[in-house]
C-alpha cells in the first residue's frame, strides 16, 4: 500500500466521474493505477459500491396505519363541476365594480356613523324631543338597500359620502391646529387633482377597468382623509 | 393422499404480481371502488416506500401516500395503458412528493433553487455530529441526508432513474444531478462506517 497524498486528493475530486463512467480513456487508467495501488482509495470506492447497490435492494415499507378509510372518505367526497357555475364566470370581468360597490357601501356606512357621532348635539343644550313626533330618518343601511336597487353607481356613492364628511370637517376647521390645517388643505389638494385627473381619463376610456379601480381608489382616500380629520382632536 | 378436515393444506392460489391487476385498474377506472381498494393494497407499499424515502418523514409520508391514491384516483380515467400501471403510479408518485416541496417552499416563502433548497441537514464535511452512536442502518442514514442528496440519490441509487431523467424531474443539470449522487453516497459511507 502506497499513500501519495496528491494523487489521494485527485483519485477523491475524480471519485464521482470514476464511478459514473465520465472519465477520459487516459484519467480512467490513472485512476485503476492508482486504485490498484491505494488500499485506502480503493477501500472507499470499495464502500461507495456497496452503498449503491444495497439501495437497489432496500425492501418494501409498510406504513404504520392503514391509510384506505381516509382515501376512501376523500375519492367519496363528490366533486363540483366548476361548470356548474358559469354565472360565476361570466360575472368575473364585473367584480372590480362590485367590490367598488360594497367598498362604497361600507364607506357610506362608517362615513354616515362618523357624521352622526361628531355632530351629535349636546344632549344638555338640545330640547327633548318626542321621538315618535319626528319623521322617520332612514338608517344608513336602509339608505344603502334603496341606493343600491336604483343601482347607483360606487363614484356617486363616494361623492355623496365625501359631500357628508366635508361638511363635517369644514366645521371643525377652526378648532384644528393650523399646521394641521396646512397639511390637510395639501394633501386634500393633491387628491382633489388625482380625481379630476382620473376622471378625465375615465372620460377617454369609459371601459377600462384600470382607470375605473384608479379612480375608485382615489376617492377612497379623500374619503379616509376626511374621516381621519373628522376625528382629529381639537386644538387645546 | 386425502387431505383430512384436520391437516392444514396449503394455499396454491396464483401468486399475484403487480401487472396482473390490470383488470382491477380497469374497473376502478371505470369508478369501482372496490377495485380501486384492491388496487391500492397491491401497490401501497411500493408508494409508500417511495414516499418515505423521498421525505425521510414517515408520517408525513403516509399524508402524501394518500394524496397520491386520491390523485390516481381521479386520473386513472386518464390512464391509457401505454406504459404499465406501477410505472404510471410511480411517476405520480414522485410528482406529487416533489409538488409537495414546490409548495412547502413557496409557504415558507422561499423560491425553489434550482439545484437544491437546502436544508437544514449538516453539510458533507460537518457530519461529525453524531447521528448514531452506533452503525447506522441505511434507512435512516438516507433519512438523515440533505434533501436535494436524498432525492437524487433515491431516484438514482434506490429508484434506478438515469440523470437526466431526474434532472428533468428536479430541474437540474446531469452534472448537478451527479455531484448530488455523490454527496449523498459519501455521507452515507460516512454515517453507515461510524
Amino acid at each position: 500500500m502506497t499513500y501519495d497524498k496528491h494523487h489521494c486528493d485527485l483519485m477523491c475530486e475524480r471519485l464521482a466521474a470514476y464511478l459514473e463512467g465520465d472519465l477520459t480513456p487516459a484519467d480512467q487508467a490513472t485512476a485503476e493505477r492508482h486504485l490498484a495501488e491505494c488500499a485506502i482509495c480503493a477501500e472507499v470506492l470499495a464502500e461507495l459500491r456497496v452503498i449503491a447497490a444495497e439501495a437497489a435492494t432496500l425492501p418494501l415499507l409498510a406504513p404504520s396505519r392503514d391509510l384506505w378509510s381516509e382515501i376512501e372518505a376523500r375519492i367519496s367526497t363528490p366533486l363540483v363541476s366548476l361548470g356548474s357555475a358559469p354565472t360565476a364566470v361570466r360575472r368575473a370581468p364585473r367584480r372590480p365594480l362590485h367590490f367598488a360597490m360594497a367598498a362604497a357601501a361600507l364607506i357610506a356606512v362608517s362615513a354616515g356613523t362618523t357624521y352622526l357621532v361628531v355632530t351629535r348635539p349636546n344632549p344638555a343644550s338640545t330640547p327633548v324631543v318626542n321621538v315618535a313626533q319626528q319623521p322617520a330618518v332612514p338608517p344608513a343601511t336602509a339608505l344603502l338597500v334603496s341606493r343600491s336597487k336604483r343601482e347607483i353607481s360606487a363614484a356617486r356613492v363616494y361623492d355623496s359620502e365625501i359631500m357628508m364628511l366635508d361638511s363635517v370637517v369644514q366645521t371643525r376647521r377652526g378648532s384644528l391646529d393650523p399646521k394641521t390645517v396646512a397639511i390637510i388643505e395639501q394633501n386634500l389638494k393633491i387628491i382633489n387633482k388625482a380625481i379630476i385627473e382620473s376622471r378625465a381619463a375615465l372620460a377617454k376610456d369609459p371601459r377600462s377597468p384600470l382607470l375605473s379601480n384608479q379612480l375608485d381608489n382615489v376617492l377612497g382616500s379623500k374619503v379616509e382623509l376626511l374621516r381621519t380629520i373628522a376625528f382629529l382632536p381639537t386644538q387645546s | 393422499m386425502t387431505a383430512t378436515a384436520t391437516e392444514v393444506v396449503p394455499i396454491r392460489a396464483p401468486i399475484q404480481t403487480i401487472e396482473d391487476s390490470g383488470t382491477w385498474v380497469t374497473r376502478a377506472a371505470s369508478g369501482d371502488r372496490h377495485a380501486f381498494e384492491h388496487v391500492y393494497r397491491t401497490h401501497l407499499n411500493h408508494v409508500f416506500s417511495l414516499c418515505v424515502r423521498m421525505t425521510g418523514d414517515r408520517t408525513r409520508a403516509e399524508e402524501l401516500t394518500q394524496d397520491v391514491f386520491v390523485r390516481a384516483w381521479e386520473k386513472l380515467p386518464t390512464f391509457r395503458g401505454e406504459s404499465a400501471f406501477s410505472t404510471w403510479l410511480h411517476r405520480l408518485t414522485i410528482n406529487v412528493v416533489l409538488n409537495e416541496r414546490r409548495v412547502d417552499v413557496r409557504e415558507r416563502g422561499r423560491t425553489v433553487s434550482s439545484d437544491d433548497d437546502e436544508d437544514s441537514a449538516p453539510p458533507a464535511s460537518s457530519t461529525s455530529q453524531p447521528m448514531h452512536a452506533e452503525k447506522m442502518d441505511i434507512e435512516r442514514a438516507i433519512a438523515k441526508l440533505p434533501k436535494g442528496a436524498r432525492r437524487v440519490f433515491v431516484l438514482h441509487d434506490v429508484e434506478g432513474f438515469t440523470h437526466e431523467e431526474i434532472g428533468t424531474m428536479l430541474g437540474v443539470t446531469a452534472g448537478g444531478c451527479k455531484a448530488q449522487l455523490h454527496r449523498a453516497r459519501l455521507l452515507l459511507r460516512e454515517a453507515l462506517t461510524r
